[in-house]
Formats: structure tokens, C-alpha cells, sequence
């Protein structure tokens, strides 16, 4: 009935009030993206120790002076694995960049070739530097042609979302990080603005005069979530923009502006609603804060909005399988770092993400409707 | 006049707090009325369970015939309210805070900007219609809360404690607006913690305290409480207290309350007389007096009278005469 209308008119009332503090919002907004990239986009500029295991079959000299040569310059760091099968597992869990199968016909062609290099799809930057490296050994020692470039595609979904695109190259860091800041600001922005508004409008009493109006209540929380999803795309522009001016680009181009704006907007509704539960269980906007920051700077790091998901303790990793700002990093990742979002990819993280808004949403109604009695 | 609220037994439990204990009175349609108590009586909690923001533990609330338990959305369109907190929305102009409530109470949208105006000039602010209502001062926002809770033209206005912090000149003036408000038909209830406010606005009064209603009807019969005569009041000092009202008792049967350095005694027998011959007890008795003054009785009396001590502040400390009670929030 009222539903929309009420929502509506209290969305008007939440832009109002963004729009009168926006200086202070961007500035906010701002803040957070330039501090991070100017500590982190800097660091990681030299490759060197990209993780490498080889399946060495032939076990014969020439094969030994191969695998010196690729570590010998420190770029790499060359393991040995005994079966293609562990080796692989370790690409599809991101722990190595790329895996050299040395077959027992080693150096010689005997109809196949002599070496096969495996490289993930989500190691995107790494493989643009070092991929023609290994290639180019591989030729000098097996002979031109005699090697095969393979793409590793990772198993699982979820799995895939974990082994978001790795860091490691040059400038890319910027890039890594700079994707990752983007879901921190939009989860923190959501944290804010939503429940805390929350907390001080009921301080203030205008809940209360919302309340006494024959309204439905629900539209109190969407009034701010519809918003809150309006708002981060302001917040979201700020972030790219900024990322810009370190150099970043988006390799997907403009379509990537899509999944961005997409992915982050679902991801505001979510931690709008999330803020929004907190808000009815604290009641006053100190402790909120403390409880904001607790929670929000861990599901950052659990999403590998800074280091790779990939490179966490296992046991943290499975926190980040329920941490939904990972899924929104992943699509960040792809779309930045690697220019194509592979359609397992989208479909997890869009679906994870939304499943997470709607249950986040309807719990908020409900318990937002049982603390006022 | 027909009752347009009826309260019955109304009771509200917060845990071991008994906030509104067992309370039952009536609103007339067209009165105002006025619910009289200190910091804590009860006032606020009893006005959110007529406006459906709590639930009541016990008791049956009837408003405009309705049973408020099963006809929350059509009450909430008869009563329009000026909460006690904050009233307008700082951030939004004057225009847009009457706008956002149009919209939440479903005002016809041919009807909004026609309101709006007149609300506008009924407060006052048509030349400030489009400044941010924080930048306004106490009683401009108290007026922009007063139109913004008509904007629906509801039948019944409630104001929580509508000039707590504002001074006497401004006091003055919402009295007159809703005094206004009221002569146009509306039934207005209000909250309040001024005596002097209940006496000169109200049609009737409840006088609560500690969730109990412990006196109710016009100004005049509620003064009465008080008993007839004047009532007398000596302030001492401080050393001299025990002793002038031992002295009162022995000489001249009369039981004071003390309150502080101040007595305060109802006068039965003819008080002239009786006043001059006080004065001179305590002049022989070598009391050192700071005032000594006798006056018809006042609600503070009749608190005085009915819980032993004056109006109470937040932390339960009496506070001084009924000169001093104003301003405190
Ligand atoms: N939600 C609540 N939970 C617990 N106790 C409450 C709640 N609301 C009110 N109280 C208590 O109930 C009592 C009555 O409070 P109420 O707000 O009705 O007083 P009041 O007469 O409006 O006072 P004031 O002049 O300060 O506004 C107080 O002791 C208050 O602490
Ligand atoms: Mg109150």
C-alpha cells in the first residue's frame, strides 16, 4: 500500500541530509583511498619470488639446468612437487602463480611437447611479466616449439572467488589495492550511514514522529537503504577517480564501470541493513561506532580487500567464504586487474551478494520492528 | 462534551518500574487538557501509549469511539504531535520538514502546497521557508513543530511538554497559538512541568506523580486540594528551621512542611490575625527570618499538599518555591 510512497519520502529526507554534509562526505570518502595507495600502492614495484612449482619427470641433467635457470635471477621462487596433480591443486588454490610440468621425453619432441606451463587465469598480472620469461627458457632449453601454454581455470566457485586475481607485478599493486579499497569504502559508508543515522535519529526522537505517522514502518529502514545504494555510487566515483589519478586503469574498460557500480550497490544494501541491525541492538552511537569499526575493518582484510585471500591462514579463509564483501572484491578484481569476469565468477558473486541483501534486509524489518515494540 | 480519550486502568510496567500505574481519566473534545508531573511522573510514557509507540501492560484506551488496541492506523491519522526532543529536522528547511510530513501522513497532493503555505504563515516563517530549520532559534522551531504536527488537520493535538526550555516571552506566545489552535476546534493535549503553565491554559488538569494520578479538573478545584485558607510560608535561617516549626505546632497547632530552609503551612483559622500573631512568635522567639508571605493557594501547594514535598528535579531533589520551578530540563 503506503510501502513505496513512504519509502520514497523518506529516501528524499536521507538525500537531504547527505546532500547538506556532502562536503564532509566526500572528504571522508576521500581519505581512506589516498592514505591506503599512497602506503601500499608504493610498495611491490620489483617482481621477484613469484611462487613456481615444477613436476620434473625427466629427472635428467638438462631438465636439472633448466630449473636453475628459471630460479636464478631470484624473480622466481621454484619449488618441486613429485605429481601434476598436487602441483595443480596449489594453482587452484592461488598458492603458486604457475606450474612447469617437465615430461620424460625431456628435451627431446617425441610427438608431444617436451614442457607444459600452466598459468591461472587469476594471476593475470604476474603472467603478462613472467609468462614470456619461462617461455623464453623454455625454448632455449627444450628447443623452440617444444612447449605448451596452457590456462588453468580454477575448479570450484567458490573456490574461484577465493583465488581472486593475485598481485605481484608492476604497478599492479596499485591496482590490487585500489580494487580492494573500493569495497571498503562502500561497507563502511554503509556502516555509517545506516546505522548510525539510525541510532541518532531515534536519539533525537524523529524515529518517534515517523513512528506516530500512519506510515509502514518498514519503509523507515528502506527509505535509508534505497539511499544508502544511491549514495555509493557518489562514493564509488570518488574511489575510482582517485585511483585514477595513481594510475590504475580498469582493463575491462567501460563495461567494467557496470559490474563496479553493480556489485558495489549490493554490497551498500548489505552492510546498510547489517549497520542497521547492529543499530537496533546498541543504543548509543559510541558504542556503534567501536562496534562498526570492529566489524568493519576484519571483513576487510578476511576479503582480501589488502592481501590476496588466497595468501590467509586456511582457517581465515573459511571465514571469508561467509564475509560477502569478498564476493564484491572478486568482481572488483576481475574487472580491474583482469578485463574479462568469467561467467562462474559473476553468477557466485552477484547471486551470493544479493542472497546476502535479502536476508540482511528482511532481518533488519524484523528486528527493527520488535525494538519498538 | 463527549470524551474523545477515555483512559481506563491504563498501566505501564518497564521491568520493577511501575512508570504508569493504573491511571484513568477522560479528554474532553474541544478542552484542553493538561498533564501536570515532575521529571519522571509518567507524562511522556503515558502520551506514547495514546500514540500507539508503546504497548500498555494493562488498561484499555478508547480515542474518537475507537479501541485504540485494534484501530492503530485510523487513530494515527486524528492526532497530530510536537514531540519533547527535538521537533523540526535541523537539516531541512522549514518547507521541507512540513513537506516530509505531508507525505508520511498521505496528505492529497493537490492539497501539500496549499497547506504548506498556510502552515508557513500560521507559524510565522514564510520568510524563512527555505532556511535550514537548525539555523532557527527555540521558538521558531517550536513553532514550525507546532504546524508541522496540524499538517494532517487532526482532531487532536498532543504536545509533550511544548515550552519547556523556552523563555517567558516565548512561553507567551505558544500559549497564545495554542490557545488559537484550540478555538479553532482542535482538542490539544498537553504535557507539562510548569505549574504556572497548567493553571493559566488548561481547561483541566491531571496532576501525576510517580505514574499515579493524584489529582484531576480544572485549575480552581484542583487548587482546592489545597484546602481554603492562605497558605503561609516563612523562610528561615537554615539552624532555625527544627525550631520555628516546633514552635508553629506548640503555639499555634499549625503542621508545616519543611522544605529546605522554607515552611510552608495551610492557614485554617482567620488568617490575618493569626499572621500578625506569627510574626510576632517568631520575632519574640529571636528567629532570624529571611521572608515571611502569605498567598492564595497555587499547584505547588497543592503538590505540597498532596506528596509532601515540591516539584522534584531529575534526580528526585525537591526544588525551591514555585518562583524558582521553570527552565529545568
Ligand atoms: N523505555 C523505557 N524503559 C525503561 N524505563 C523507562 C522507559 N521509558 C521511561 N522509563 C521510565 O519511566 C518513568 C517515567 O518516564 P517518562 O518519560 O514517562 O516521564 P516524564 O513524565 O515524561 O518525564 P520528563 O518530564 O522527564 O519528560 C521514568 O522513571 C523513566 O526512567
Ligand atoms: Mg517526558
Amino acid at each position: 500500500m503506503s510501502l513505496l510512497s513512504d519509502t520514497l519520502a523518506l529516501y528524499k529526507r536521507e538525500m537531504l541530509i547527505f546532500r547538506a554534509n556532502i562536503r564532509v562526505n566526500l572528504i571522508r570518502t576521500a581519505i581512506f583511498p589516498l592514505f591506503i595507495l599512497l602506503i601500499f600502492g608504493a610498495t611491490g614495484q620489483g617482481i621477484n619470488n613469484v611462487p613456481v612449482v615444477v613436476v620434473n619427470y625427466a629427472n635428467n641433467m638438462q631438465s636439472q639446468q633448466f630449473i636453475n635457470s628459471l630460479g636464478s635471477q631470484g624473480i622466481m621462487s621454484v619449488e618441486s612437487v613429485t605429481n601434476q596433480n598436487d602441483a595443480l591443486a596449489l594453482l587452484d588454490a592461488g598458492k603458486v602463480s604457475f606450474v612447469i610440468v617437465i615430461l620424460p621425453n625431456f628435451p627431446t619432441y617425441n610427438g608431444q611437447s617436451a614442457v607444459r606451463i600452466y598459468y591461472s587465469n587469476t594471476q593475470y598480472s604476474v603472467t603478462s611479466e613472467i609468462l614470456p620469461m619461462i617461455e623464453q627458457r623454455a625454448a632455449l632449453f627444450a628447443g623452440p616449439g617444444n612447449y605448451q601454454v596452457k590456462q588453468y581455470l580454477p575448479s570450484s566457485t567458490f573456490g574461484a572467488a577465493l583465488s581472486t586475481p593475485v598481485n605481484g607485478a608492476n604497478g599492479s599493486e596499485t591496482d590490487f589495492i585500489f580494487s580492494g579499497v573500493i569495497g571498503m569504502i562502500v561497507v563502511f559508508s554503509a556502516l555509517f550511514a545506516g546505522g548510525m543515522g539510525l541510532i541518532t535519529d531515534r536519539n533525537a526522537g524523529f524515529i518517534k514522529a515517523y513512528l506516530v505517522a500512519p506510515i509502514n514502518k518498514a519503509a523507515i529502514l528502506f527509505g535509508r537503504v534505497l539511499a544508502g545504494s544511491v549514495q555509493s555510487i557518489l562514493y564509488i566515483t570518488v574511489v575510482l577517480l582517485i585511483g585514477l589519478i595513481f594510475g590504475s586503469q580498469i582493463a575491462m574498460g567501460w563495461t567494467g564501470l557496470f559490474w563496479i557500480f553493480l556489485l558495489g550497490m549490493i554490497l551498500m544494501v548489505c552492510f546498510t541493513s547489517v549497520s542497521a541491525i547492529l543499530a537496533s541492538r546498541l543504543k548509543n552511537v559510541t558504542s556503534f561506532a567501536i562496534f562498526a569499526q570492529a566489524v568493519g575493518l576484519p571483513l576487510w582484510f578476511l576479503a582480501g580487500g589488502i592481501v590476496p585471500v588466497s595468501s590467509l591462514p586456511s582457517t581465515l579463509q573459511t571465514l571469508s567464504i561467509i564475509d560477502p564483501m569478498t564476493y564484491a572484491v572478486d568482481g572488483f578484481r576481475w574487472v580491474i586487474l583482469v578485463g574479462t569476469y568469467p561467467l562462474a565468477n559473476m553468477i557466485t558473486d552477484i547471486s551470493v551478494l544479493l542472497g546476502f541483501a535479502i536476508v540482511s534486509t528482511l532481518l533488519s524489518v524484523i528486528l527493527f520492528k520488535s525494538t519498538i515494540d | 462534551m463527549a470524551d474523545i480519550i477515555r483512559i481506563e486502568n491504563l498501566t505501564k510496567r518497564f521491568g520493577d518500574l511501575v512508570a504508569v500505574n493504573n491511571v484513568s481519566l477522560s479528554i474532553r473534545e474541544g478542552e484542553i487538557f493538561g498533564l501536570l508531573g515532575p521529571n519522571g511522573a509518567g507524562k511522556t510514557t503515558t502520551i506514547n501509549m495514546l500514540l500507539t509507540l508503546l504497548l500498555p501492560t494493562s488498561g484499555k484506551i478508547t480515542i474518537d469511539g475507537l479501541d485504540l488496541a485494534r484501530n492503530h492506523e485510523k487513530v494515527k491519522q486524528l492526532m497530530g504531535l510536537m514531540t519533547q526532543e527535538t521537533v523540526v529536522e535541523a537539516e531541512l528547511t522549514a518547507r521541507q520538514n512540513l513537506e516530509l510530513f505531508s507525505s508520511l501522513y498521505h496528505v492529497p497532493a493537490n492539497q501539500v502546497q496549499k497547506r504548506i503555505g498556510e502552515a508557513l504563515e500560521e507559524a510565522d516563517l514564510v520568510q524563512f521557508a527555505d532556511k535550514k530549520a537548525g539555523t532557527f532559534s527555540g521558538g521558531m522551531q517550536r513553532r514550525l513543530g507546532l504546524v508541522k504536527a496540524m499538517i494532517q488537520e487532526p482532531k487532536i493535538l498532543v504536545l509533550d511538554e511544548p515550552t519547556t526550555g523556552l523563555d517567558v516571552q516565548n512561553r507567551t506566545t505558544m500559549w497564545a497559538r495554542i490557545k488559537g489552535l484550540n478555538k479553532k476546534g482542535n482538542t490539544v493535549l498537553l504535557t507539562t512541568q510548569y505549574l504556572e503553565e497548567a493553571d493559566q491554559l488548561c481547561d483541566r488538569i491531571g496532576v501525576i506523580d510517580h505514574g499515579k494520578l493524584i489529582a484531576l479538573g480544572t485549575p480552581s478545584e484542583v487548587k482546592r486540594i489545597a484546602g481554603s485558607g492562605k497558605i503561609l510560608e516563612i523562610v528561615v535561617k537554615n539552624n532555625d528551621v527544627a525550631r520555628t516549626a516546633s514552635m508553629l505546632k506548640s503555639k499555634f497547632g499549625i503542621a508545616a512542611v519543611v522544605n529546605g530552609d522554607k515552611l510552608t503551612a495551610v492557614m485554617t483559622k482567620n488568617s490575618e490575625s493569626e499572621f500578625t500573631k506569627i510574626s510576632g512568635a517568631l520575632d519574640k522567639e529571636k528567629i532570624e527570618v529571611v521572608s515571611i508571605g502569605m498567598h492564595l493557594p497555587t499547584l505547588d501547594d497543592v503538590f505540597i499538599k498532596l506528596t509532601g514535598t515540591g516539584m522534584r528535579d531529575e534526580t528526585g531533589e525537591m526544588k525551591g518555591g514555585r518562583m524558582n520551578i521553570r527552565g529545568w530540563r
